[in-house]
């Protein structure tokens, strides 16, 4: 389920998995948020009632006093104006004092609120009776009526101011808590957009990293599937069986027509091929290695019509030792190369291989055109480049040979070269050790 | 792979931290939100409204009475309302007891005396159906339904008891602080009850009688009078009985101001904090504890029951305990375990 999902998950476009991540931690937000401002709506709603609550009080308490003057007016005058203006008086304070009952009261304001509405019945029990008696002049009565009127109207008031003063001391404390949850909800939606924040860069770095790997992996593979193919190509060229089957043919044909000079050669090459294509990457002897770099003189001096003097000097015990493969070949295919060719003396190649204590010697000289000690130590350090034309040389590069000897033994100091300078020749020596260091275990050989 | 859970664990602890967060918030936030609510909506329903009306509502006997009072009408589903409390006119006894017929409440209780305006007031609450529960001190010339509170005659038998403790071969005078506003006549019986029963001990040869009128009504009034007793070397009395809270106060608190300890024996009156402290120091000889839960708790169910019933015992007395040097320690750990009890 889980895979499932993740699948999922992977094959979204990276605009959907921005989209989403912004969209679900959007909404996240905004539920919060809507959450909170409702519950501060509620508490806004109920101080609002309490507002209007004393706003109802406020008219009540003015009422009030309008009822009082008209009364006081009508026992004054008499008159059917001032009558008329009690009873509607009257009717307004009744109308108010229900708006007052129907509103919303909190805590003791409720006991206060039916402290007033009883005190007003009786306010206005007393106040009718007073008008009642007043029309019907009997003094005595109007004058008592009023005196409790005027009493009540008294108590009354003072619950009204009561009243005031407990609803404001509520919305005081109601007001200082939403405050409260104000500068909380505040710092709830701060700290979730920082959070929020913080997980949304987290994602977006992870998605972004998700995406880009399985970029750069897939043009590795390509690369390495091209030049697989390269590889492929060229084998399939020269397909060795097609060629020393094809060499062998014609070193047979040259038998056949008694030419033994072109079927030594046919052979030669046949053999120089063979060895090339099977040694490249494997350890071999320094027998073979030799027998390699006959024949490729052989061959040399077949194109060059004996131009190349080369001379062995071998110390026979010493052949059977172990050594990487395409050593020797490409060091005599490089003093023929760069030391002797287009020099006007004779250009003579002397290949020594002689048993010491720590293992076997081999140099090859030349007389050829020598090396500087900049190149030298260009070539032994990494650092020379080519020219041109020796880039395109057949050939395995003498650096090639170096990092070769040192994978190999797994150290440093095989290799080195020397000349004494311009037109001086140059020698290239070997010290192969017996002992082989690989993967830090030493192996006797 | 490694690598994969990392990033995994990290999203999950931040998803983990953004949920606490977010729950934790929402959760003080809406308790912050509750409260506000609560402070406009802690209104309750009541059957019954009463009024409780006293002579000075500042007076700590009297609070603590209301408040067992108010605390017994909520479980009763009653509400006691202190008349008088939260008005910003400070209404005398009477008027309070006028805008508590007017207001129609359903029953009153009141600290009474025994004056004809008093009476009258009684009388024309009860006429309009309002049931009327004196407390501490009695209207019985009134109509009214009950009355809660002490037994003075005993209560002044006891106070002898204490002062009995204090007899010596020399005469001495013992005075009683008595209220002057109305003829009290709780205080009455109470200064009776002394009289006979030193008489009755036979020792009453060893002591002279009198009383003082203290005016409670006129502020700060109490205060003067019993300073200026307490200072003056002539009139100082051996023994001094005061008969309410703000006597024993005003009193200790003379004897202290004028450097006068023991040299008045105080027998006070009502367990306050401070008024046991000054048991416990020595400044007053002994105080009486009246049960105020009870006598609040008492009232309220007289209401009730006439309310209910039609009818209601006349009297109830309460309990009250004399504090002296003896049982103070013994008293203050008892309360010590009530209040822990309570919360």
């Amino acid at each position: 389920m889980a895979n499932e999902k993740s699948r999922l998950w992977d094959r979204l476009s990276v605009q959907s998995k921005f989209t989403m991540v912004f969209i679900l931690t959007g909404l996240i937000i905004f539920v919060v948020n809507l959450y909170l401002f409702i519950n501060i709506d509620s508490v806004i709603i109920r101080i609002n009632r309490i507002y209007d609550s004393n706003v109802t009080v406020n008219s009540l308490s003015d009422s009030l006093d309008e009822l009082q003057n008209s009364l006081r007016g009508y026992l004054d005058t008499r008159s059917t104006d001032t009558m008329e203006e009690y009873y509607r008086q009257e009717t307004e304070f009744q109308n108010l004092l229900l708006e007052l009952e129907d509103s919303d009261m909190p805590g003791n304001s409720v006991i206060i609120t039916e402290n007033i509405r009883n005190l007003s019945k009786n306010y206005i029990k007393a106040a009718d009776t007073a008008v009642n008696a007043r029309r019907g002049n009997i003094v005595e009565k109007y004058k008592i009526s009023y005196q409790q009127a005027l009493s009540l109207y008294g108590y009354i008031n003072t619950y009204l101011y009561s009243l005031n003063n407990e609803l404001f001391r509520h919305n005081t404390q109601s007001y200082s808590g939403l405050v409260k949850s104000f500068r909380t909800l505040e710092m709830i939606s701060m700290i979730m957009l920082v959070v929020i924040s913080m997980i949304d860069v987290f994602l977006l770095t992870l998605i972004s990293k998700n995406i880009l790997d399985p970029v750069q992996e897939r043009e590795l593979v390509m690369e390495t599937h091209l030049k697989d193919a390269e590889l492929k190509y060229l084998q399939a060229q020269i397909n060795p069986h097609f060629l020393f089957n094809t060499l062998n043919a014609g070193a047979q044909l040259a038998m056949m027509e008694d030419a033994e000079r072109t079927e030594e050669y046919l052979q030669n090459v046949a053999a120089f091929f063979r060895y090339r294509i099977r040694k490249g990457a494997e350890a071999s002897r320094l027998r073979d290695e030799i027998a390699l770099v006959d024949n490729y003189i052989y061959i040399l001096n077949v194109r060059f019509a004996g131009e190349i003097n080369f001379n062995k000097e071998i110390d026979e015990n010493a052949l059977d030792i172990e050594m990487p493969g395409m050593i020797l070949q490409p060091i005599v295919e490089n003093s023929v190369n760069h030391g002797i060719r287009g020099i006007e003396r004779e250009g003579h190649i002397r290949l020594t291989v002689t048993g010491t204590e720590t293992g076997v010697r081999i140099s090859v000289s030349d007389n050829g055109i020598g090396m500087t000690e900049e190149q030298i130590k260009g070539i032994l350090e990494g650092g020379y480049v080519m020219k041109d034309q020796e880039k395109n040389s057949n050939g395995v590069g003498v650096r090639n040979v170096i990092s070769r000897l040192e994978l190999y033994y797994g150290e440093k100091g095989i290799f080195d070269i020397k000349s004494e300078g311009k037109d001086r020749g140059t020698e290239i020596i070997i010290d192969l050790p017996r002992k082989i260091v690989k993967n830090e275990e030493i192996l006797h050989v | 792979m490694k690598s994969h859970k990392r990033t995994t664990l990290i999203l999950g602890g931040l998803i983990v931290l953004f949920s606490i967060i977010t729950v934790c918030g929402l959760i003080y936030f809406k308790y912050q939100a509750a409260e506000v609510l609560s402070i406009t909506e802690n209104t309750r329903e009541y059957t019954h409204h009463y009024a409780f009306i006293c002579n000075d509502p500042s007076d700590s006997f009297y609070q603590a009475v209301y408040n067992a009072a108010e605390k017994e009408g909520m479980q009763n589903n009653d509400y006691v309302e202190f008349m008088g409390k939260n008005l910003n006119v400070s209404y005398s006894r009477a008027e309070l007891l006028k805008i508590a017929i007017e207001a129609q409440v359903d029953g009153i209780i009141l600290e009474a005396n025994e004056s004809s305006d008093m009476t009258n007031l009684i009388d024309r609450a009860v006429s309009a159906g309002i049931p009327v529960v004196t407390v501490g001190s009695d209207n019985t010339a009134s109509m009214r339904q009950s009355y809660v509170g002490l037994g003075y005659y005993d209560l002044g038998a006891a106070y002898a008891k204490e002062i009995l403790k204090y007899a010596t071969d020399e005469k001495q005078r013992v005075m009683v602080l008595m209220e002057s506003n109305a003829i009290n006549s709780t205080q009455n019986i109470l200064y009776s009850g002394i009289q006979d029963t030193l008489e009755k001990s036979g020792k009453s040869g060893y002591f002279t009688m009198e009383t003082m009128l203290v005016n409670d009504s006129v502020p700060f009034q109490a205060e003067e009078s019993i300073g200026g007793l307490l200072m003056d070397d002539g009139a100082r009395p051996d023994l001094l009985v005061c008969l309410t809270e703000l006597d024993t106060t005003c009193a200790y608190q003379a004897l202290i101001d004028y450097n006068k300890v023991g040299k008045t024996k105080i027998f006070g009156f009502f367990a306050d904090d401070s008024i046991l402290s000054a048991v416990k120091r020595g400044i007053l000889v002994s105080t009486v504890a009246v049960d105020t839960d009870q006598m609040g708790k008492f009232s309220v169910n007289m209401l009730d029951e006439y309310l209910e019933d039609g009818f209601a015992n006349a009297y109830l007395p309460a309990d009250v305990t004399f504090i002296n040097a003896d049982n103070i320690d013994e008293y203050l750990a008892e309360r010590e375990t009530e209040a822990g009890d309570g919360k």
